[in-house]
């Protein structure tokens, strides 16, 4: 059956974000916030969760590896910045270890045994917003199926990447639909390349999560962008319940104008208790 | 009470320091105690470890002793300088099961809170000649149902808040809670299984049903991993062979064949690959 590989630190699985930075994405959303700055707390937000759930006192476990491309006034590239600039995939404790900036915020809790604690806490930043010129979506996703064939190339039993994509779906070098077709025809010896899309819209329209078809969509791009998501694989489906979405076995992995950090959840490391549900 | 055997095999090999399960015992008091903390946990590894040390130390489980274990885990680490990250993962809290047995005279009261298992076995002397019971030379008693693996299990956590499934003041009245009787074992036995091994061929009442003199009964305590493969053994009829292997684990010149024994599984899938412990501890009646 496949996407059923262990995560783990000999078998890690990828997260590939590619992200829409064009001049479109100075929009405004219904929110009032632009959608550039809607996509950098996504990412930002996204990437946390991932590393909060490989953090272990001692340190990040490296259960997942991260990469981000941004693509926009007309070029594709690494969004990873700094030390982490030379390869487009990285190991998340390297993410864990070279943010862009932290902000350093204090931060009150209960200690668990009935006391309240206060803690200096800092947060890191690894993206943030941009947006410039034309929508090279075609380009971005063929840089993306090159980065994952070599990937899984080296990864051959993993559980297969995840390709989270953020965009406002217009894109400015042709219809992006049959290179996402393809992107998801790239596998391991676990399964084919999960793509989820995230649709980042100002049409006011309510925000949807993994829907079963396109009949609730009403915008072109929506359609275009549900049609490019991956189908959910049954454990995800399961997982997906756990976190409260109706979900069927015809879900796929399309998001409008919602928080994308639930779906780390899908992604088992190990035991996790029935309490963090 | 006391100790054939205990073996712990990391979920890395190359990374024992890793291993997330921990047990202990202390004779003298009668006690065992098995935890396996959550991979998906702050840390769990320690967590597990102040379990099963404060259970042996004092088992009389309480909310103020899981209170108590909650203040250890808090004084055991360092929360300067965290992370938005580790902030968040140390806010979840962490898990860990707990099979925490103690024996007083002919009883062991056991709590089972988690996905590892307790397997108790029933060894005929080998030249008993009650057919009645003895149709088998190794009779698996069901103390607790088999655990739905596939599913994420109620663990004990250092989040206060996250352990009101159980009131750990009464957990005697509680699902996680067995005492098994040495003398009348079958007495423990969950309903179900009590229609399914005697209905057939045991007109006697299975509550009175005294054990053959010099039975022995054997406590099989395993993580979930071990834990499942032995059901795969025992759901196939093959309760004798599962039993006859793992005791055969502490002869000296079967050293490292339970590592071996893991590694083979895993590879072939029949194991997952997680942090795997079995502690093997018999009683006498």
């Amino acid at each position: 059956m496949p996407y059923e590989a262990q995560i783990s630190r000999t078998q890690p699985t990828a997260f590939l974000f590619l992200v829409d930075q064009s001049y479109s994405m100075t929009d405004k959303m219904s929110t009032g916030r632009s959608k550039a700055d809607f996509v950098a707390d996504v990412l930002n937000k996204t990437i946390t969760e991932l590393v909060a759930k490989c953090s272990k006192s001692e340190g990040v476990r490296n259960y997942f590896e991260i990469g981000i491309i941004g693509y926009g006034h007309e070029t594709v590239d690494n969004a990873l910045q700094g030390e982490l600039s030379g390869k487009v995939i990285n190991p998340i404790s390297e993410l864990e270890k070279h943010p862009v900036k932290v902000e350093q915020r204090k931060k009150k809790m209960d200690d668990g045994a009935g006391g309240i604690i206060e803690l200096d806490v800092k947060f890191p930043i690894w993206y943030e917003a941009k947006a410039n010129g034309g929508t090279p979506m075609r380009a971005a996703l063929t840089m993306a199926a090159e980065e994952l064939v070599e990937w899984c190339d080296n990864n051959p039993e993993s559980y297969p990447p995840t390709v989270l994509h953020i965009t406002d779906g217009e894109s400015t070098d042709g219809n992006p639909e049959e290179i996402a077709e393809k992107l998801k025809l790239i596998s391991t010896n676990d399964g084919e390349v999960l793509v989820f899309n995230l649709h980042v819209s100002a049409s006011g329209d309510k925000p949807i999560s993994f829907p079963a078809g396109e009949m609730n969509l009403t915008d072109d791009y929506s359609k275009m962008l549900f049609r490019m998501s991956s189908e959910l694989p049954p454990a995800l489906t399961s997982y997906a319940q756990e976190k409260g979405y109706t979900v069927s076995g015809e879900s796929r992995g399309f998001i409008l104008n919602a928080e994308a950090s639930d779906i780390v959840d899908f992604f088992d490391i190990g035991t996790r208790a029935s309490q963090l549900r | 009470m006391k100790k054939i055997f205990d073996i712990t095999v990391a979920k890395d090999k190359s990374e024992a320091s890793s291993n997330e399960d921990a047990f202990d015992y202390d004779y003298s008091k009668q006690v065992f105690a098995l935890s396996d903390g959550a991979s998906e946990s702050y840390d769990s590894k320690i967590w597990a470890k102040i379990l099963v040390r404060e259970f042996v130390d004092t088992p009389n489980i309480s909310e103020e002793w899981v209170l108590k274990c909650a203040k250890k885990y808090l004084e055991s680490l360092d929360l300067t300088n965290l992370t938005e990250s580790q902030f968040i993962a140390f806010n979840k809290g962490s898990f860990a099961t707990l099979i925490a047995l103690q024996r007083q005279s002919n009883k062991v009261s056991i709590l089972n809170v988690g996905d590892s298992h307790i397997f108790v076995f029933a060894k005929y002397p080998d030249n008993d000649a009650n057919s009645t019971i003895k149709s088998k030379a190794v009779r698996y008693i069901e103390l607790f149902k088999k655990p739905v693996f596939t599913k994420n299990p109620t663990l004990i956590s250092t989040k206060v808040r996250n352990n009101d499934f159980i009131d750990f003041n009464e957990i005697e009245k509680s699902l996680y809670f067995k005492t098994l009787d040495l003398e009348y074992p079958f007495s423990s036995l969950t309903e179900l299984h009590k229609k399914v091994s005697f209905v057939l061929n045991n007109s006697a009442p299975i509550n009175n049903l005294r054990l053959p003199n010099d039975t022995a009964i054997f406590l099989i305590c395993a993580t979930d991993a071990v834990a499942e493969w032995i059901f795969k053994y025992i759901e196939a009829n093959k309760t004798d062979k599962i039993f006859n292997f793992l005791l055969s684990l502490k002869e000296d010149k079967n050293k490292g064949k339970f590592e071996k024994t893991v590694s083979l599984c895993r590879h072939l899938k029949t194991m997952n690959v997680d942090d795997s412990t079995l502690a093997i501890l018999k009683c006498e009646v």
